[in-house]
């Protein structure tokens, strides 16, 4: 008896419940999803992401820096990051509904990014870490992008970094350099939610370039 | 359960089938040039698995080389292994395994030539794209989106060949070996052109994307890649020890639920999914234990008390050692379910150690039983296989995917106290990435063995054609 008709319909079926699920399903449950308004403060949480640093979005594609970092802070049961101090609550899906697509990556050579925009908000720190790993975390593993900089001669007039062991030349940030440190101070993780509670604020940060609202403006008045 | 199948017996014919020595030169040219062109591939990962490698040792290499950051060498050896090596080692043993099972000659063998120049035209422009920063953030479909149209034309030349070879198959009943071939042949298109579709539509936006990405890549993995080796494990292992398969039922079995829990493994440890997605991933990872113990144990009960001859067959050890890396994977994978465990080793070097096992190990070794078995079947005369291409695979493939799961270990570990700086866990990896490289290089060394033996062998079949003493 020839079985491959009923093999096809089975595995039709199988996979017609398994695309259901997972690819129908996903689009209906997470496209519905609209920004939070703080009912008390009125702030909106997320709000888009400054052309500058979406750009820092596609040079942080270019560049596979998710191959290392990712960009998800689990809750407690599957992980101590918020004891690590990666964020102040668990990511959910919410927070990277504005992203297209969003770069959650799966391993961590290097630390989470999901609110790096919080932790670290001195752009200056930044621009020396690309340039430098080793000048602001000493054992790093990180490999250094000087390409994202232009080398230029001290006394040229161009105001940038300077490396230790070469003080006659100056780092200046090129275009891709500027977008992917505009795009990493834009991570942050730490408006309000209805989906995840958010024990205590971790960040003084003020708003810039960013899909977060900034700390100070939790207090505000209702309006 | 008594014996039920010989794969190359079954039990009734539908009409007369032609000589095998026929069946098998109709394949000729298009299992040669699949297998050359894979393992070329296969040769361009590994290498680009070593450089990254050496990366996480020297982050210093190569640092002012934009093309040649970790992130794009990884996105580089995951695709071109997907893509240029195991897709198309895959179609060339499917399109021999649906002749010899079918007893069938193979329609269309210059057309699937045509199918592969193309499919290898896509991958170049996938890797290009990769190294150039146009590269996708989806694991598995890194490619840019221009190179898949490309896959997609070749991939439906390839299987009108292959499905009009089996719709004239001679053979009524279908051996195990032959659902799974059909299985992959169907799942591959879905899967590829539902990714290809929604990945990069406007329409599908935030996590939906990384959800699609993620249930996709590990069909692509699963069910493409997963039923191939399969199916070559379950015609190899029967077929060198000259036995009939333990069990038609068992057989079944595994197959209905491979296919059905294979459909949403792996994706559990991602944080940002709604629960359910993990939940059921959770579920199908642990159940794909079943199959797993299914197969392993129609297996074992077949070879058990083999002939000495047959398991000397270089075949043989290969199809066997990936059955082992198979139940290998599975377990691992399983373990990677529990929660206890799944907090250890969650986003460490762990989940892609469990991924090799099933790629490196599982379906590398049992293709490459295939093709050890294919090779001298037909070109029509018996090889002298290079020794050194099994021991560099197995040991390779082992200390890659053992240094991954205990670099991801020893990451877990370090990382379970929160009070220790994240550049002390990150470098907990450097020793196991010290096994990682020597298993690169001994995987590297043994496909040049191969491929200096195949280029061998084939020049002199090709002069045997050319010469008229065939």
């Amino acid at each position: 008896m020839n079985i491959a008709p009923f093999i096809f319909v089975g595995l039709l079926a199988t996979f017609s419940i398994s695309w259901f699920g997972f690819v129908f399903r996903s689009q209906a449950q997470l496209s519905k999803l609209e920004p939070f308004k703080d009912p008390i403060t009125s702030v909106v949480y997320p709000i888009a992401r400054s052309g500058v640093a979406m750009q820092g979005a596609e040079v942080y594609r270019a560049q596979g820096c998710a191959a290392c970092h990712t960009q998800q802070v689990r809750p407690k049961e599957l992980g101590n990051d918020i004891e690590r101090g990666w964020g102040s609550r668990f990511t959910v899906a919410t927070d990277y509904m504005l992203d297209n697509p969003p770069q959650l990556g799966s391993v961590r050579l290097g630390p989470d990014l999901a609110n790096v925009g919080a932790r670290l908000p001195d752009v200056n720190w930044h621009y020396a870490h690309l340039l430098d790993p080793k000048s602001k975390v000493e054992k790093s593993n990180m490999p250094p992008y000087a390409y994202l900089f232009q080398k230029k001669k001290v006394g040229s007039g161009a105001a940038g970094l300077t490396l230790p062991n070469d003080p006659n030349f100056v780092y200046v940030p090129t275009d891709e350099g500027r977008a992917l440190v505009a795009y990493l101070l834009s991570l942050r993780t730490d408006g309000t939610v209805f989906e995840a509670p958010m024990p205590r604020p971790t960040t003084n940060a003020p708003a810039g370039d960013t899909n977060a609202p900034a700390a100070t403006a939790t207090n505000a008045p209702a309006k | 359960m008594t014996a039920s199948v010989l794969p190359s017996t079954p039990a009734a014919s539908c009409a007369v089938r032609p000589p095998t020595a026929q069946i098998d030169a109709s394949t000729r040219a298009a299992v040669l040039w699949l297998t050359i062109a894979s393992v070329k591939w296969l040769l361009v990962s590994l290498v680009a698995g070593l450089v990254s490698s050496m990366k996480l040792h020297m982050p210093a290499l190569a640092a002012g080389i934009p093309a040649l950051t970790y992130g794009r060498l990884t996105a580089l050896q995951d695709s071109v292994f997907i893509y240029g090596f195991a897709s198309q080692a895959a179609m060339a043993v499917s399109i021999w395994l649906i002749c010899r099972l079918g007893g069938t000659l193979l329609v269309g063998g210059g057309v699937i030539i045509v199918s592969s120049i193309i499919w290898n035209l896509g991958v170049v422009v996938g890797s290009l794209g990769i190294l150039a920063g146009n590269g996708s953030p989806f694991e598995h479909f890194q490619f840019p989106h221009n190179a898949m149209p490309i896959l997609f034309v070749a991939y439906c030349v390839f299987a009108i060949c292959a499905i009009l070879t089996f719709a004239s198959r001679k053979e009524c009943n279908t051996y195990p070996s032959l659902w799974f071939v059909f299985a992959a042949l169907i799942f591959f298109p879905w899967i590829f052109i539902s990714a290809s579709m929604t990945l990069w539509s406007p329409i599908v936006r935030g996590s939906t994307s990384p959800v699609i990405a993620a249930w996709a890549g590990n069909g692509l993995v699963t069910l493409w890649l997963g039923s191939v080796a399969l199916a070559a494990v379950y015609y190899l292992l029967p077929k060198m020890t000259g036995r009939s398969l333990f069990s038609y039922g068992l057989a079944v079995f595994a197959f209905w639920l491979y296919v059905i829990f294979g459909q949403a493994t792996g994706m559990h440890f991602t944080a940002a999914f709604p629960a359910w997605v993990s939940g059921v991933s959770e579920v199908c990872t642990f159940m794909m234990l079943l199959p797993a113990f299914a197969s392993a144990y129609n297996w074992y009960s077949t070879v058990k008390d083999k002939n000495a001859k047959s398991s000397a067959e270089l075949a043989f050890k290969f199809a066997s050692w990936g059955a082992v890396f198979y139940m290998a994977a599975s377990i691992a994978a399983a373990l990677g379910a529990l929660p206890a465990i799944k907090r250890l080793v969650g986003f460490t070097l762990f989940q892609p150690g469990v991924s090799q096992l099933f790629l490196l190990g599982f379906f590398t070794l049992s293709v490459f039983g295939a093709v050890h078995y294919m090779i001298p079947r037909v070109t029509g005369m018996e090889w002298k296989a290079p020794a050194f291409h099994f021991i560099g695979t197995l040991a390779g493939a082992g200390l890659v995917s053992v240094g991954l799961l205990l670099g991801g270990f020893a990451q877990g570990s370090k990382a379970a106290n929160a009070a220790a700086p994240y550049v002390d866990v990150a470098r907990s990896t450097v020793p196991f990435v010290g096994i990682i490289i020597i298993g690169f290089l001994l995987l590297i060394v043994g496909q040049l063995s191969f491929l200096a033996g195949l280029a061998r062998h084939c020049c002199v079949c090709c002069s045997k054609c050319i010469g008229g003493n065939r």
